[in-house]
């Protein structure tokens, strides 16, 4: 479950992504959408940026990529590292030239990602050429991806479009072109949210044998925490711009230490647990950027908060192979804390 | 509560009984194509003959992917569609058959929420005057002062407070806004509430105030519900009885624990093993189903699921299933249901679950239950 640690020289990671920040320039000041960020990404491993919407999560991804920067009103902070090498420090010109041969991505919304006057085949070509040339060495790659990420039938498919295909199958043409340049990192958005849960467990088997196969790095942004569970290696819970969590996947469910993880992974409905008389609910929702609390961002809906969370904001503290960031998360560790007082449903969704 | 008091008396005939009935409901939408001077006409079979009943005071889930017909079939229970044909029986009387006026008083018994809850709401109304409106075009309250008290009392319900009703649409998160369609839909006394994907556009953390909010109505109100969900994990905390559906046809029906328990039908097995759990020490439940769902006007012959299906055989492209009761309150149609209390016999005499279980690759359902009995 692990990515496998051979493939690492020097021990730097693959993505480094340090105090990232990301403003929101208005007329009445900046606004903190994503507020010192920071995790890494090791080769071959597949991590999931969990957290609802709001959260910043995407924001992130975009940064990532080089995306964020590209819009006027967003100021991008801090330093993100691919395989040691600042991104954001590089300008647009640059990072087209990344985009693709090192940097894949792929979209929430398959359909929308690609063009809907082009012909598929066609579409997956063009991502071939940046990284090859001559027509029968691209035409030949064409072939071998489409069978790669299994779109049955290759020969009548590549002459479709987009419109005349299915949004399990738009997806599988957006993940053959995001790997066509044979990009070291994958960055998926919400890759499975359009698509039904069956052709959803498809998509995310075959990311899973991408990464196997072409030892791919896979940033995969989600809100679904069953994906999570069942996809990344380590999980990074977002909220309210900050990571409150980070740490492997099994830790992190069996063992979750910040308050805002606990209500999480219980307020998810399972298939294989009995209907319970109510199910665990975090009380209020998630604040807007502009109207974030002071301190801890979660304190108005943690159960645990104290005088501290709500004027100071806690660093992460390593716990076991966790890092949580939260006042309380030693004594909660220690289980000094009852976790099943957790957040009860209350009625009201106003915070106090 | 003078609410309550109304609404126990509205539930006579007491919880048990059946609500709603729907016979044989058949919805076929017609598509005319105009090719090289040529007409040709393919029909969508959205909904093809269902046959289930909702239960007083208790939840029936629907759940299926898109294009199951699931939407299709709340909407001719909320009558926003004609249905080609069938029946429906809402509280003793013919649903399909009032028009105007009648038809008019006879909604207030039937209300519905909607999975956006912001482009259900008018972004020029504030709170307090969507849930006024719905007083005032039912005729519930007369004076204006009247309702607005009603309405702010009912928000209160819902969970809302007096300075959320002044508020506009926009200004509230996703799970006020849906709180305050729930305030419209139950304003009125309603009898049957559709919610259609009510829960699936806001966060994990709000679903579950939203599912809670609407358990706390039932019981209160005595509502019953039909929740049209693609999530199957939600609908099992909602539910008291599942329908599957399944291109246009209800392919398995089942008490809730039941169907989870023991799915009898292949599709009802290969969704709960695609259901993601967020529980990494479960695994993964086998390989995904193949394939996807074919086209609503280009139906298979037979079963409509046996191209997708790993336990397929000749018999199932020749003749479509019929629903068969496999325990007291569980229907299935499908010629080889999975596992069922009661071991099904066929005309030929042979049980039915003699056949090897696992024994063709790509079962992903069965290795799910040995994942879960080894737990």
């Amino acid at each position: 479950m692990t990515a496998p640690p051979s493939t690492r020289p020097s021990g730097v990671p693959l993505l480094a992504v340090r105090d990232l920040h990301v403003d929101y320039r208005s007329g009445d000041g900046d606004v903190a959408l994503v507020n010192g960020t920071s995790f890494e990404l090791e080769r071959g491993e597949i991590i999931c940026l969990v957290g609802e919407s709001g959260s910043g999560k995407s924001l992130t991804a975009s940064a990532i990529m080089g995306l964020a920067q590209r819009r006027t009103r967003l100021r991008v902070g801090g330093t993100v590292a691919l395989e040691g090498r600042n991104l954001t420090a590089l300008d647009q010109r640059q990072l087209r030239g990344l985009r693709g041969r090192e940097m894949g991505m792929i979209f929430q919304d398959p359909a929308g990602a690609l063009d809907p006057v082009v012909p598929v085949g066609k579409q997956i070509a063009e991502a071939v050429a940046r990284r090859r040339s001559g027509r029968a060495e691209i035409a030949r790659r064409v072939v071998e991806l489409v069978a790669q990420v299994g779109i049955s039938d290759p020969e009548h498919r590549v002459r479709q479009f987009p419109h005349e295909i299915s949004g399990g199958m738009c997806q599988r043409v957006g993940i053959a072109i995001a790997i066509a340049g044979d990009p070291k990192l994958l960055l998926a958005d919400e890759p499975t949210t359009a698509l039904d849960v069956t052709i959803q467990a498809q998509v995310l088997e075959l990311l899973k044998r991408v990464r196997d196969e072409r030892g791919m790095s896979v940033l995969l942004i989600t809100h679904d925490m069953g994906i999570a569970a069942q996809t990344a290696d380590r999980i990074v819970v977002m909220y309210a711009g900050s990571v409150v969590e980070e740490g492997p996947t099994r830790d992190l469910f069996s063992r979750p230490g910040h308050p805002y993880s606990i209500g999480l992974i219980r307020a998810v409905p399972r298939v294989d647990s009995a209907r319970v008389a109510r199910l665990s609910a975090i009380p209020g929702s998630m604040p807007e950027a502009r109207e974030r609390p002071s301190g801890c961002a979660f304190h108005p809906r943690c159960p645990f908060a104290v005088d501290r969370c709500r004027v100071e904001a806690p660093e992460p503290v390593a716990i076991g192979a966790r890092r949580v960031a939260c006042h309380r998360a030693g004594e909660l560790a220690s289980g000094l804390l009852n976790p099943s007082r957790s957040p009860s449903a209350d009625p009201g969704e106003g915070q106090p | 509560m003078n609410m309550v008091a109304e609404v126990t008396q509205g539930a006579e005939g007491g919880p048990g009984g059946a609500l709603v009935e729907l016979r044989d409901l058949v919805k076929h939408y017609r598509l005319r194509h105009h090719r090289r001077g040529r007409q040709t006409v393919r029909t969508i079979r959205a909904v093809d003959g269902v046959t289930f009943s909702i239960h007083r005071q208790s939840t029936f889930g629907l759940v299926g992917e898109s294009g199951c017909g699931k939407s299709t079939l709340g909407r001719l229970l909320l009558r926003l569609e004609k249905p080609t044909s069938g029946q429906v029986t809402f509280d003793g009387g013919d649903w399909l058959a009032g028009r105007g006026q009648e038809l008019r008083r006879a909604r207030k018994d039937v209300q519905a929420i909607f999975q956006d809850p912001l482009g259900s709401l008018d972004p020029r109304h504030r709170v307090v005057d969507v849930v006024s409106e719905a007083l005032e075009a039912h005729g519930v309250i007369a004076g204006k002062r009247e309702r607005h008290d009603r309405s702010l009392e009912l928000l209160e319900s819902v969970g809302l407070r007096a300075e959320v009703a002044k508020r506009y649409p926009r200004e509230l998160s996703g799970g006020q806004r849906q709180r305050v369609t729930i305030a419209r839909a139950i304003s009125v006394d309603p009898k049957f509430l559709v919610c259609d994907e009510a829960v699936s556009s806001l966060d994990v953390s709000v679903q579950a105030q939203v599912v809670n909010l609407l358990d706390e109505l039932q019981e209160t109100l005595g509502i019953s519900y039909l929740f049209i969900s693609h999530g199957l994990a939600t609908v099992r905390h909602v539910a008291d009885e599942i329908g599957v559906m399944y291109l246009g046809r209800l392919v398995e029906r089942a008490p809730a624990d039941e169907l989870f328990s023991s799915p009898a039908h292949p599709y009802t097995g290969a969704l709960l093993a695609a259901a993601p759990v967020p529980d990494p020490a479960v695994g993964n439940a086998g390989p995904p189903l193949r394939g996807e769902v074919p086209s609503a006007t280009d139906l298979p012959s037979g079963c409509r699921f046996r191209l997708r299906c790993p336990r397929a055989e000749a018999i199932c492209a020749e003749v479509e299933p019929e629903m068969v009761q496999c325990s007291p309150a569980h229907e299935v149609a499908c010629h080889f249901p999975m596992s069922s209390p009661v071991p099904l016999r066929r005309p030929g005499g042979l049980a039915v679950d003699d056949r090897p279980p696992g024994g063709a690759p790509g079962q992903p359902v069965p290795e799910r239950e040995e994942k879960e009995a080894a737990r």
